[in-house]
Parts: C-alpha cells; structure tokens; sequence
C-alpha cells in the first residue's frame, strides 16, 4: 500500500518535473520578452517625449488646429500622448510575443479569435471614444451655460451630463460587443429612468422659484424698474 | 446721374480680370434682396441718398427715430432724392406700421428751403440669418441698386437722435470725400460696458486708430464703401448678427477706406434686445474681432501706438439718464466663474493673471479691482487661445463671461464717484496697457497658449 502511494507520488512529482521542465522555459520566455517589452516601452515613452518636446511638437500640433479635438476627449499634451500611444503599441507587440513563448498554437488560437473579434472591438471603441467626446462637451457647455445663468449646481449638472452620455456610450458599446446584452439593458433601463424621474424632480423644486417669479412677471410686466441691474452692456 | 456711373464702374470693375472677380460677380447676381423689396426698391428707381433703420420689435421707438431721419433729410439735404428704408426682421409687434404711418407735420420744421423731391419711404423684410448684419446686407443692396452717393444707418432703439445726425453722418461722405463716419456719444459711464471693455481698446491698440465707438449702431458709409461689403463673404457668420458693426468698422480701417468720426451728442437707447442672451452677443462680437485679427494679422503686428481719427461736429456737454448697476450680483458671477470654470480658464489665462484674478475673487467687494495691465493680458489671451484653437472656440468665447462681468465690477466700483472726464482719463489708461502690453500679444500670438 505505501509502496503503490509513494509510487504515484514519485509519477506524478516526475511528471511535474517533465512538464516544469518543458513549460518553464517557455513561461521564462515570455515573462523576460514582457519585462523588455515593458521595459523598452518605458524608454521608448521617455525618449519620444523628450524628442517631441525638443522638437516642438505641441506647438506643430497646434497650429494643425487639432489640439482642440485632442482637448475634448482629455489630453492635454499631444507629445506626451503620442510617446504613450508608441509605448503601448510596443508592449502590445511584446505581449503578442510573449504569448508565442508561452504556446504558438494557443497564441495563433487567440490571435486568430483576436483578429475576428478585432471589427466589433474597433467599432466598441470607437463608441466609447465618440461618447467620451460628446459627453465632455456636453459637459463643458452645460457647465458653462449654469455659470452664465448665475446657478449654482453647474458642477452638479455638468457630471450628471457627462455621466449620463458616458452610461448611454457604454451601453451601446457593450451591446455591440455582446457583453452581458441583457443584464446590460435591464441595467441602463433601471439607471435611466431612475436618472429621468431624479432629474424631473430636481427640477420641478429648483425651479420653482423662477417659475414663480416668471408667472409674477407675466401678471406684472410693467413692475420691472426695481433698481436692479439695468446696465447697458452694448 | 453719378448713383448709375458708380454701379456701371462697380461692374466693369467686378468683371474685367482674375478669377476672384468672375467669383464676386457670379455671387452678384444671387439677389439678396427678397423680391417684395426688390420690387419696391426698383419702383423707387434712384436715390442720392439711402438712410437705413434696422429694426425687430421696435414699436416704441421707431417712430421717433423715422421723424428725426425724415426731418434731417429734408432739412439739410432738400436738394437730393432720399428713401429710407426699414429693414425689418421680423418684427411680432407694429414696427412696420409705424414706419409707414409715422408723419412729419409741415409745421414741425423751420425751412429755408423746401425739398425738391419726396423722401421715399419702404419698410421691407430680409432674408438670411436672423439679425442686424443681415439687415444692414438689405439696406446695403438697396443703396447700390437705386445707385446711392451715400447710405446711414442708425438704429431703431435711439430716444436720443435728432435731424441733425443725418446732416452729421452723411455730409463728410457727400462733401468731403469719407468713406466711413463712426458715431462719437456721449454715454453714461455704465453704458456700452462691450465697447469699453473690448472693442475700443482692442480696436485702438491692434488698428491704430482711436475710433471711440466702433460698434455704435450709427454709421455714415459712403457708396464704394457699401459696395465692397456687399462683396465679402461674411454674411452666413457672426457678422450676420452682433458681429457688424465691428466688422464694419475694422475693415474699413484695415482696407485704407477713409474713417472719420461725427459727434452726435447723447446716445439714450432702449437695451439692445432684452431678449438676447448677453453671452451671446460677448461671442458673436468677440468672435467677429478675433477672426478679424486672423484675417488682417499683417495689418495689426508691425503697428504701434495710435493716432487721433478726425471728428466733425461740435462738442457738446449733456445730462444722461442714471443706470442702476447691481455690483455684488456682479462679484458673485465672477466668483462663480472662478470657481467653476477655473479649470478652463487655465488653459487661456497666463498663471501670474490668474493667480490675481483668483486672489480677487476672495476680497472684499470694495477692494474689488481688476488692474488694466491684467485686463489686457486676459482679453489678449483670450484672443491667442481663440487663434490656436485650445479648445471649441464657441466654449472659449462663453467662459469669457464671468471676466467680463468681473470687470464691469471692477469698473464700477473704480469710476463710483467719477464725473464723465474722469472715466474718459480711466479708459484711456486702459487703452494704453493695451497699447503697452501690445508686445505680449505678439508674442503669445506666434509662439502658442497661455497655458503651452
């Protein structure tokens, strides 16, 4: 009986010896071309930078009359943007590697499903990007038009407009890429309504003021000269 | 006959050489008068003289302003044919029919010598976008089809005007040779705030010239003047609206047309379109002037200091209606922007300025004020964030709103105690920090953002 228990163990120690010893290799492999990808990328990042920056990109850019588009979805340096869109690529290309280290069939198995899956990833990205830039100038205007207006919540009512595009944006996003359809859509459902009837009511008490003062204004139109701000801006 | 020499000359001019003419011509023959009032204009045949009154919901005033026009016409001009013309934008209220009823009893006048012809009256619809340019663009094409020596334009809002603005904005055209009258007022301290904050010294410092009231509403143009309006491809912008009278004047200006001003005494007005949102008139004013610097960068850069523009008319003192202002609802505006829109103004503002302007918004009212070095730096570095673009221009223009009101406070408070000449001495120390910081401008302009 001990015989047979040590018998399996030493097998099955063996066997994990054999396949340490064939898989090893390959996982050290791919962990040293990830860290010299990594690596590489982060002095790619540095190096791109300083050159960008050495040769004035940011005003190039500028003057190409994109910076305003970069500026609506978040980026405030074209330089530093463009040497972090090389340093992913690199660490991509080095994981893409990696992965051939660690199994070329289950890499060319991934990238083969990658690759199909590739259009609805592109096009759920773009989506979000699409989302990100609408809701942020959404945002902005919104935020704007409340300082103008003298209100108070503009920041209140500015999130609540970035956040609501950005729901919309990854709904339609996940749709597309069929993550989770349905819980997705109950979700958004639930989320939005309860958005529409919080903002119904928010405004119905906020405003109820103003519409109290527009209906005084209408019964009274000529009791407008209280010496107020009558300034003459034009 | 020199009405139908100068369209005949305009034409051949239009048609005799290089593609950008054959373009301007072609344009020339897409009608921008709506045929009711090409109709009425071609039974009108020709004028010596065409007085435009842009209007919209002007019942109250209008009246007043045609018996002024009609009466100035006669009196100083009997000699010549005169129409005015109202170019109505659709107004809900009796503006076109008081225009068309409004009369000028005989006995209202003192003649020395009676009219030779009647003064023709029409009150017509425009087409286009809704607002002043579009108006002015009508009467503009009016003056060159009854082949007008001179065209005025005066606004529909004025209780301050009198027959002799006509002879005032119309005789250094006819007599003189000019091309362009600006109006010289005299304004309460608190009216015109845009043209005080912005226009005027902006105008002064990049152009040159001290054309005091460069978006005054009350012009006299002369027909090779109206003509080359007609010509430039403005009219689907901010120039259509708000953006005129500016536009007007700076290319006039930038265009080596001759400027001069006539001083018209007091300007009382109803307030520009109660209706219209304030920020939208910051950005369709401030929008026009910017993209004008774009358009004449190669006018503006190499010019320092300014010169004095010639003033016809004899000067006058007057009293003038007392305005309200509500300086605290001003401060908290500004603090509001401050606090909310700090993180744009970021992107525009230079550190130092800002850093002042945020110090400002935790001080006491009475201690409230905005240095004119300051304010010239901001207005330039709104205008260099507006040339590079760092961000939607239409955002940039409205979050300019809060500074401006933040300086109208700061006016205020400056100018409480202060007689007309006093605030005239305060301007003119404004101008010259836009004059001085002229340099900074410049350098912003070419070299990038504030915040870059």
């Amino acid at each position: 009986m001990g015989d047979t228990i040590r018998t399996v163990v030493e097998q099955a120690w063996q066997q994990f010896q054999a396949q340490m010893v064939s898989v090893l290799p390959h996982v050290m492999a791919a962990l040293i071309v990830l860290a010299v990808g990594i690596v590489f990328g982060a002095i790619v990042n540095r190096v791109a930078a300083w050159l960008l920056k050495a040769s004035q990109f940011d005003r190039r850019f500028l003057r190409l009359g994109l910076f305003a588009f970069l500026e609506r979805i978040g980026i405030s340096s074209s330089s530093a943007f463009a040497a972090r869109v090389l340093q992913g690529a690199i660490v991509f290309v080095a994981a893409i590697f990696a992965l051939y280290a660690l199994d070329a069939r289950l890499a060319s198995d991934l990238a083969e499903r990658f690759l199909l899956y590739l259009p609805h990833l592109l096009v759920g990205l773009v989506i979000l990007g699409a989302g990100a830039i609408l809701a942020r100038f959404l945002a902005r205007s919104v935020l704007i038009a409340a300082v103008n207006n003298e209100m108070r919540a503009g920041r209140l009512l500015s999130g609540l407009t970035r956040t609501g595009v950005m729901v919309v944006a990854v709904a339609v996003a996940c749709e597309h890429l069929g993550i989770g359809r349905a819980t997705v859509q109950t979700g958004f459902a639930i989320l939005f309504g309860g958005v529409t009837v919080a903002a119904a009511i928010a405004v119905g008490f906020g405003t109820q003021d103003v519409v109290r003062r527009w209906l005084a204004g209408l019964l009274e139109p000529s009791k407008r000269e209280d010496g107020g701000d009558t300034i003459h801006h034009w | 006959m020199a009405g139908a020499e100068w369209i005949d000359a305009g034409r051949h001019g239009d048609t005799t050489s290089g593609i950008g003419s054959r373009v301007v011509a072609m344009r020339r023959r897409e009608e921008v008068l709506p045929p009711e009032a090409l109709r009425r204009v071609r039974d009108v045949g020709h004028a010596d003289i065409v007085v435009g009154i842009p209007s919209c919901n002007n019942a109250a005033t209008i009246g007043h302003v045609v018996r002024a026009v009609h009466a100035g016409l006669t009196k100083y001009f009997p000699g010549l044919r005169c129409t005015v013309l109202n170019s109505d934008g659709g107004s809900r209220d009796e503006t076109r029919e008081v225009v068309r009823s409004t009369r000028l009893g005989d006995a209202d006048l003192l003649l020395l010598s009676h009219p030779l012809f009647p003064i023709h009256r029409l009150t017509v619809p425009y087409d286009g976008i809704p607002g002043k340019g579009s108006a002015f663009r009508c009467i503009f094409r009016a003056a060159e089809l009854l082949g007008a020596r001179a065209c005025a334009v005066v606004d529909s809002d004025l209780r301050s005007i009198t027959p002799e603005w006509m002879q005032l904005l119309i005789a250094p055209i006819l007599e003189h040779g000019l091309d362009y009258v600006a109006p010289y007022y005299l304004r309460h301290k608190y009216d015109g705030t845009i043209t005080n904050a912005f226009v005027y010294p902006l105008t002064r410092s990049l152009y040159g010239v001290r054309v005091r009231q460069p978006i005054g509403g009350d012009f006299g143009i002369s027909a090779r003047l109206a003509s080359h309006y007609l010509t430039r491809e403005v009219w689907e912008s901010d120039v259509a609206r708000y953006g005129i009278d500016v536009w007007m004047t700076t290319t006039a200006i930038c265009e080596r047309f001759t400027v001069s001003q006539a001083f018209l005494g007091a300007k009382i007005h109803d307030a520009k379109d109660p209706g219209a949102d304030l920020a939208s008139m910051l950005v369709q004013v401030l929008g026009t002037m910017f993209t004008l610097m774009e358009t004449y960068e190669d006018v503006w850069v190499p010019l320092e200091g300014s010169s004095e523009v010639p003033l016809v008319g004899f000067r006058f003192d007057v009293g003038l209606e007392p305005i309200a202002v509500d300086r605290e609802r001003m401060i908290r505006h500004f603090r509001g922007g401050m606090t909310d829109l700090k993180a744009i103004w970021e992107m525009v503002v230079n550190p130092s300025d800002l850093a002042e302007l945020e110090k400002l918004a935790s001080v006491e009212a009475r201690e409230f004020r905005i240095s004119p070095d300051i304010w010239a730096r901001v207005v330039y570095d709104l205008a260099c964030a507006f040339h590079h673009r760092v961000m939607d221009r239409d955002h940039l223009l409205r979050s300019s709103l809060p500074l401006y009101i933040g300086w109208v406070a700061s006016f205020v408070e400056e100018t409480r105690d202060s007689t007309a000449a006093d605030v005239e001495a305060r301007l003119e120390r404004l101008c010259l920090a836009f004059e001085s910081q002229k340099r900074y401008l410049i350098r912003r302009w070419f070299a990038g953002t504030a915040a870059a």
